[in-house]
């Protein structure tokens, strides 16, 4: 679900990068309506949609599904070098499918293609205080770009993904003028299925919906390059996988998604998506994973969730930027704050996607924790009250 | 002659024009035509002087002289003590702004300006204010009679009156010396004689000095002294040659 | 001083025709050089913008031969090289309906940085995704689209090649904003355009931004052999170079006009202060100083040159968007396809048009208003004196015109490459002569009067005496007149030899009975080829008896593009090549064995080869020197061509395509069936030109008539120029002469004598400038062919005067002036002597 505003911005982006400036100023005036109608309108024909729970088997699922529109490999986590300094970083890539029509045919040119990838990549740089981000979008032609099935790995251009089934790790790489960075992660828990059964509705539509899984807590080692320097790190990360041929409702205007790591071993996932009216959609959820790798659904009705401060970013626009979240069927009662206020990422269209701690009680306990929040669709809106 | 007057011990004035050993020639096609071969002349201040003689006889080449609109080939020529012959050709012509005044044969009124305005251009040149200028012009028109016609462009005018206007002018900067040719010689019998009436009244009025050159002996009679050009010399009427 | 300038303020409405003269000359002048300046920049704006629109912010671009870089080149440049900022670009022309388009393939997410587009409607972002997943997309300018009638998502057929594709409007882009230049390109995805254009796997040119030169050295280094990397600095430099030549030509064919128009201005200005003398006179008389007199006078002309100017400037506006048109068809024949650009108004030209303007009234209104300080203080210097005074100046007018010439061919002769040298040496040599004209007629008249007189009587003895001696008058005139039949004399002959050179190397170059091709869109880009099946097809038709091959493709050097013509040489071909240098035996059998090239007399020329030298071509091999062998004759714009063998054209080029074929009928009454059997053969399979040599002579010439309709709306102008400037002249003259001719009137002469008179006078003047026009012509014609256009274009011509040209340049002097002086005879005729005999 949370690439959906990925996959807007990669059509945006592209138009922006194309220099539609005006157009694009134009454009943010009706982005959600604009998300919609590019996401969902038309061109949904020859590709599968998400109407029954996947017959899920890792690791081939962890492999590209060209047969579904849309289509993330989402990786967030908290890392620090022995010394303590602490960063966040996100890397997504992202593969869209562009209906061609049944056109290519041996007499195409090499570069037609119906593959598009785009990725992210960014750094949180906690104590120096300064967020860093990078893009790249390309065709998959001419192994600019591309996927392979066994062993899983996907590049676009010099940014790489790996998955070692061996040993079951994943390996990522990316890099920038600024920032660079090489992951080895490997996951501490088995993979969770979200919704029922990996199935996650988003609105009420038959066929909006995506299969979706989550790797909630992997053991990432491996280097960063910061600003010129180097640093040795480590930490937990959260991998999101997701595919589908949906897309947001027309009064869907963005979502807050949380992904939480706490001390105690568990873990969780929630995402509120939010309508024009100012209200919750409830076709809102989360999953909650205990120490043991059990997950247990959550619904929108479960999760109080409360904003407590906001942060107007430079940029135009206001974010929430401390919660309160509070979900009674676990007992959990926590406050999540950003680790950094500015994490925004000026792509077209803007979202923020930060490292946040945690800190609280569940069952009575205290507990404390780091995660990744992303927020859409604040961009020039004020708060929804 | 008239004897110079002397004024309470002081050197006595100046001659308005002294000739001394002035010689002129033309070329005319393939011949030299000698017009004046070592004149020495004099003229006091006031005084009138008729040059007397046919067309072509040089009294015209005498007045280019005297004006300083031409130079010798030999001699020199002095004007109210000033050497001519010695300014270069800039400040002759600034000498002749200040000092001369012309009347022609064919009145030569300029036909963009008015008459009041052919007045004014004199003084103008002169360096006198535009106020002050045109009540002297309405002053000079009074004079001669043509106070009326101010406004009009010369073409409007007869023969004599256009005359007038150009005595007027010739005179509007008070110059010490005028210099006619043939005033007369394009206005008929009657006419001619009204407009030399006003040329003397107006040099009486100012005690500018005449020189005029002309054919007709009639007309020579209101000056003073007649002077005749022949075979390169001036012979002055009573005899004496110069 | 007021007063004084009142007199001359007032003057100059008093005489309407003097005035409105002076001011149509100067505003004619100004018109020109501002129209011909306008237009010029428009068209090279219009023509870099064209080039920018497809080029880009790219600092560098790596390209191909004329097979283009293969697209792992690009792959291995971004992933393994980690060149970031590059982008591929593959290129083209197509047509879509009627009208011809660049077709600019490029990869839209590489594309940032490099070239800007501004959607304007129809599905935004979407657009672009739709261009790489979707064949046959592809993206408009919105007013192209509109002209079209076509509508975002509307399919349609686009002709690459001759042959037709399918394709859609996936998305047009806003009028408004990114480059003008992109007006009349078609954008698409690189995959779309490599299907179309058949080049799938290779790519036109990789775009670079490169800021360091250590980054340049080494992508340079890396670069496969048959590829090279080209800086964009130098691209614009060559892109203008190519049509230098022809813009400098027409720049000087408004000097040429402004030279007319100083003149103009001259005859104007010098008569109303001859006219004035005698006022000018009594003016020094009441003491005006000689520095008073000029400055009135050099006012005066400034006054008028600023009104002048005025008009100049609104009448340049409107001549230039014509001429603009004439421009832009010169450069779409010949270089580049700009399509229609529209005039864009430079400050810069406003401004040479206003010191043009201004500049040459002060400078035509020196001479006279220095004369004017000559006006003796009024007393009564007779008439004879002045023409005296006009004789003796004339001694000094000699020797400036001497000095001119002498200038000049010393110019011609010490440089032999600079064009503007080379016209500036003519300006002095036609200046000279010039300046002998009133010399020149002053003596006719005199030799004439005297034999004509016995002939026809005293009174046209009179008249023609009339002419010589009135020199201060008539001189300039007759002078302007002489230049501008000169001129047409000289233009006249410098197209006619030029055509019968082309005409002739034509006929013996289109030796052959039939030739196919593809059809071509624009000049310059040559790289079409014939389907191969198809051509198998058609030299197998049994009217063929035998074919020749030719490819003709453009390469870059860094020293601009070379045209490369491969041939497999026939027997006619060769018989009737003509070689210029080089020894033919040697040359051919160089050619033949592949181990020399021969190289087209305008590139020898401009590049200063010869036979003998090596020329650096890129091969798909990387660079090679070849041999030249020889030099041979052509009247290509470009900058020259090379023509090698075919053998060894595909040997380092490796291309087998063939561009065009000449066929040899077996019998050439067959050329119908012969044409009817190729589009039978060709029908939806490629779209085919089948042209007799007849039809292409006929359409070569009328590129090359069209080249020159500017020239011959330049020098018609110049024509009318001097014609106003001789009924001016002619007017004040018989005003002048209003005392002169009223005594004849009052001697008893009848109006319609004394008009014949007039008459007579202005017939004798017509033809003596027009005497004096014919040799001045005929110097003009030859600096025209043999420095002008040698060293713009490398072109050898052969100069043929017809006496037709001659004949017909004397007749238009005479008409000229005999038309210039009906109504100022017709004037004076009617004037009663008595009015006349009066002073004014």
């Amino acid at each position: 679900m949370r690439g959906f505003w990925h996959c807007a911005s990669l059509v945006l982006a592209v138009a922006f990068g194309l220099g539609a400036g005006a157009a694009a100023a134009a454009q943010s005036e009706s982005e959600a309506d604009g998300l919609a109608e590019l996401l969902g309108g038309g061109d949904v024909a020859g590709f599968s949609r998400a109407t029954r729970p996947h017959p899920f088997s890792f690791p081939s699922d962890h492999a590209a599904h060209p047969d579904y529109r849309n289509e993330w490999w989402y990786f967030t986590g908290n890392l620090a070098t022995d010394a303590g300094r602490p960063f966040g970083f996100e890397l997504t890539f992202f593969r869209i499918g562009l209906n061609s029509g049944g056109m290519l045919s041996d007499a195409s040119s090499a570069w037609r293609s119906d593959q598009l990838l785009l990725a992210h990549f960014a750094i949180s740089d906690i104590d120096g205080e300064r967020f860093r981000y990078a893009q790249r979008y390309s065709r998959v032609a001419l192994g600019l770009a591309g996927y392979r099935r066994e062993p899983f790995s996907l590049w676009l251009e010099d940014w790489t993904l790996r998955h070692d089934p061996a040993t079951d790790t994943f390996e990522i790489s990316a890099a920038d003028a600024e920032i660079s960075m090489q992951l080895q992660l490997r996951p501490q828990k088995p993979p969770v299925l979200n919704g029922d059964r990996g199935l996650s509705q988003k609105s009420a539509a038959a066929g909006n919906a995506s299969h979706y899984y989550s790797l909630t807590r992997l053991d990432t080692r491996g280097e960063l390059r910061v600003g010129g320097a180097n640093f040795e790190v480590s930490g937990n990360a959260w991998m999101d996988r997701e595919w589908s041929t949906s897309a947001l409702a027309d009064d869907q205007v963005g979502w807050d998604w949380f992904a939480l790591q706490f001390s105690d071993g568990s873990e969780l996932m929630y995402y509120q998506l939010r309508r024009a009216d100012g209200d919750t959609d409830p076709h809102s959820a989360g999953t909650y994973v205990d120490r043991d790798g059990v997950a247990t659904h959550i619904t929108a009705g479960e999760v109080e969730l409360e904003v407590l401060d906001d942060w107007d970013s430079p940029r135009g626009g206001v974010y929430p930027a401390r919660w309160a979240l509070r979900v009674e069927s676990l007992g959990l009662d926590v406050t999540v704050v950003p680790r950094l206020a500015d994490q925004e990422l000026a792509t077209f269209p803007r979202y923020w996607e930060g490292a946040v701690e945690v800190s609280g009680t569940r069952q009575a306990e205290r507990v404390a924790g780091l995660g990744y929040v992303e927020l859409t669709g604040y961009a020039d809106r004020p708060l929804p009250q | 002659m008239r004897v110079a007057v002397a004024h309470n011990g002081s050197a006595p004035a100046p001659s308005a024009i002294r000739l001394l050993n002035v010689s002129k020639s033309y070329r005319e096609g393939e011949r030299l035509h000698v017009v004046l071969d070592a004149i020495n002349a004099e003229v006091v201040a006031g005084d009138t002087v008729a040059l007397l003689g046919s067309s072509g006889s040089g009294k015209s080449t005498l007045l280019n002289l005297i004006s300083g609109i031409d130079q010798p080939d030999a001699g020199a020529i002095e004007l109210a003590g000033t050497r001519l012959t010695a300014l270069d050709e800039r400040a002759r012509t600034l000498y002749r702004r200040r000092n001369l005044g012309f009347v022609y044969q064919f009145f030569n009124l300029l036909p963009t300006l008015t008459v009041a305005e052919n007045i004014r251009l004199p003084l103008e040149l002169n360096g006198v204010a535009a106020v002050a200028s045109e009540r002297r012009s309405l002053e000079l028109l009074d004079a001669v009679g043509l106070a009326a016609r101010a406004t009009s462009f010369p073409e409007r005018l007869s023969g004599g009156e256009q005359q007038r206007v150009a005595i007027a002018r010739a005179l509007a900067h008070a110059p010490a010396l005028v210099l006619a040719d043939e005033p007369t010689g394009n206005l008929d019998e009657e006419t001619g004689e009204q407009v030399l009436g006003v040329l003397q009244k107006m040099l009486v009025e100012h005690g500018s000095t005449m020189v005029l050159a002309t054919h007709s002996r009639k007309v020579a009679a209101i000056a003073r002294r007649v002077w005749r050009t022949q075979n390169g010399h001036l012979i002055e009427e009573s005899g004496i040659s110069l | 001083m007021n007063l004084l300038a009142k007199t001359s303020l007032r003057y100059l409405p008093r005489h309407p025709w003097q005035l409105a003269v002076a001011l149509l000359g100067i505003a004619l002048g100004v018109a020109v050089i501002v129209a011909v300046d306008l237009a010029n920049s428009s068209a090279q704006r219009a023509f870099l913008g064209a080039v920018d629109a497809v080029y880009g912010e790219a600092s560098h671009q790596v390209v191909g031969g004329p097979a283009g870089i293969p697209e792992s080149d690009y792959v291995r440049l971004r992933l393994d090289g980690g060149v970031r900022a590059s982008a591929p670009v593959v290129e083209g022309f197509v047509s879509i309906g009627e009208r011809a388009f660049n077709l600019l393939g490029v990869d839209p997410f590489a594309e940032a940085g490099f070239r800007t587009y501004q959607i304007g409607s129809g599905g935004q972002g979407r657009a672009w995704l739709d261009l790489v997943s979707r064949p046959g997309a592809f993206v408009l300018d919105e007013r192209a689209a509109a002209a079209l009638g076509l509508d975002v998502g509307d399919s349609t057929e686009v002709i690459v090649a001759g042959k037709k594709r399918p394709g859609f409007l996936a998305a047009t882009l806003a009028a408004e904003g990114g480059r003008p230049g992109l007006s009349d390109v078609v954008i698409s995805d690189i995959s779309t355009a490599q299907e179309w254009l058949g080049w799938n796997g290779r790519l036109s040119r990789i775009d670079l931004r490169i800021e360091d030169d250590a980054g340049v050295a080494r992508i340079a280094e890396g670069l496969p052999e048959g590829s090279q990397l080209l800086s964009a600095a130098g691209r614009s430099r060559q892109t203008l170079g190519m049509t230098r030549s022809f813009s400098t030509s027409l720049t000087a064919m408004s000097l040429l006009a402004v030279l007319v128009g100083v003149f103009l201005i001259y005859n104007s200005v010098s008569f109303t202060v001859i006219q004035r003398r005698p006022l000018l006179g009594v003016m020094r008389s009441l003491g005006v100083t000689r520095a008073e007199i000029a400055g009135l006078v050099l006012a005066e002309a400034l006054v008028l040159g600023m009104v002048g100017v005025v008009a100049g400037l609104g009448l340049g506006y409107l001549l230039s968007r014509e001429l603009l048109g004439l421009v832009t068809q010169s450069i779409n024949d010949h270089y580049y396809y700009v399509g229609a650009a529209s005039v864009q108004l430079a400050p810069w030209s406003v401004v040479k048009g206003i010191v043009a303007g201004v500049g040459a009234s002060l400078l035509a209104a020196a001479l006279p208003a220095w004369e004017a300080t000559q006006a003796p203080p009024r007393q009564t210097l007779a008439r004879a004196s002045l023409e005296q005074r006009v004789s003796e100046k004339l001694g000094l007018i000699e020797i400036c015109a001497i000095a001119a010439i002498a200038g000049g061919i010393l110019a011609l002769v010490v440089t032999d490459r600079s064009l503007v040298v080379g016209f500036a040496g003519m300006f002095l040599i036609v200046v000279g002569l010039a300046l002998l004209v009133p010399g020149f007629v002053a003596l006719l008249s005199r030799r004439l009067a005297g034999p004509i007189g016995r002939l026809a009587g005293l009174s046209t003895r009179m008249a023609i005496q009339g002419i010589g001696r009135s020199l201060s008058r008539t001189g300039v005139a007759v002078t302007a007149l002489a230049v501008a039949v000169a001129a047409t004399i000289g233009v006249d002959v410098m197209v006619g030899s030029f055509r019968g050179s082309v005409d002739a190397w034509l006929q013996r170059s289109l030796n052959a009975d039939m030739y196919v091709a593809p059809p071509r869109l624009a000049g310059g880009r040559a790289e079409r080829e014939i389907d191969p099946l198809l051509l198998r097809r058609i030299v197998a038709l049994p009217e063929v008896d035998h074919v020749g091959y030719s490819r003709s493709v453009d390469v870059v050097t860094s020293e601009g593009v070379r045209r490369l013509l491969a041939v497999d040489m026939t027997d006619e071909y060769r018989a009737n090549t003509r070689l210029t240098r080089g020894d033919a035996t040697a040359a051919w059998a160089g050619f033949d064995d592949g181990s020399a090239v021969l190289i087209s007399e305008p590139l020898a020329f401009l590049h200063n080869l010869d036979a003998g030298d090596e020329i650096l071509l890129p091969t798909a091999r990387g660079v090679r020197g070849f041999r030249i062998a020889g030099v041979y004759e052509d009247f290509d714009t470009g900058s020259g061509t090379v023509m090698l063998n075919r053998d060894l054209y595909r040997q380092w080029w490796q291309d087998d395509s063939v561009t065009a074929i000449a066929v040899y009928l077996e019998d050439p009454a067959e050329a119908q069936a012969f044409e009817a059997a190729v589009d039978a053969l060709s029908a939806g399979r490629q779209s085919l030109l089948v042209t007799s040599n007849r039809d292409i002579l006929k359409m070569s010439l009328d590129i090359f008539d069209r080249t020159f309709t500017i020239t011959n709306v330049l020098y018609l102008l110049t024509v009318a120029v001097a014609f106003v400037g001789m009924v001016g002249a002619f007017s004040a003259l018989q005003m002048e002469r209003i005392r002169e001719l009223g005594t004849l009137r009052a001697l008893g002469f009848t109006p319609w004598q004394v008009g014949g008179l007039v008459n007579v006078q202005t017939l004798g003047l017509g033809l003596l400038s027009g005497l004096a026009a014919l040799p001045l012509g005929v110097v003009m014609a030859w600096i025209l062919l043999h420095v002008i256009n040698r060293r713009a274009f490398g072109w050898q011509i052969d100069m043929s005067v017809s006496p037709s040209a001659l004949l017909g340049a004397l007749a238009l002097a005479v008409a000229a002036a005999t038309l210039a002086g009906i109504y100022p005879s017709w004037r004076m005729a009617r004037t009663a002597p008595a009015s006349a005999m009066r002073e004014e």
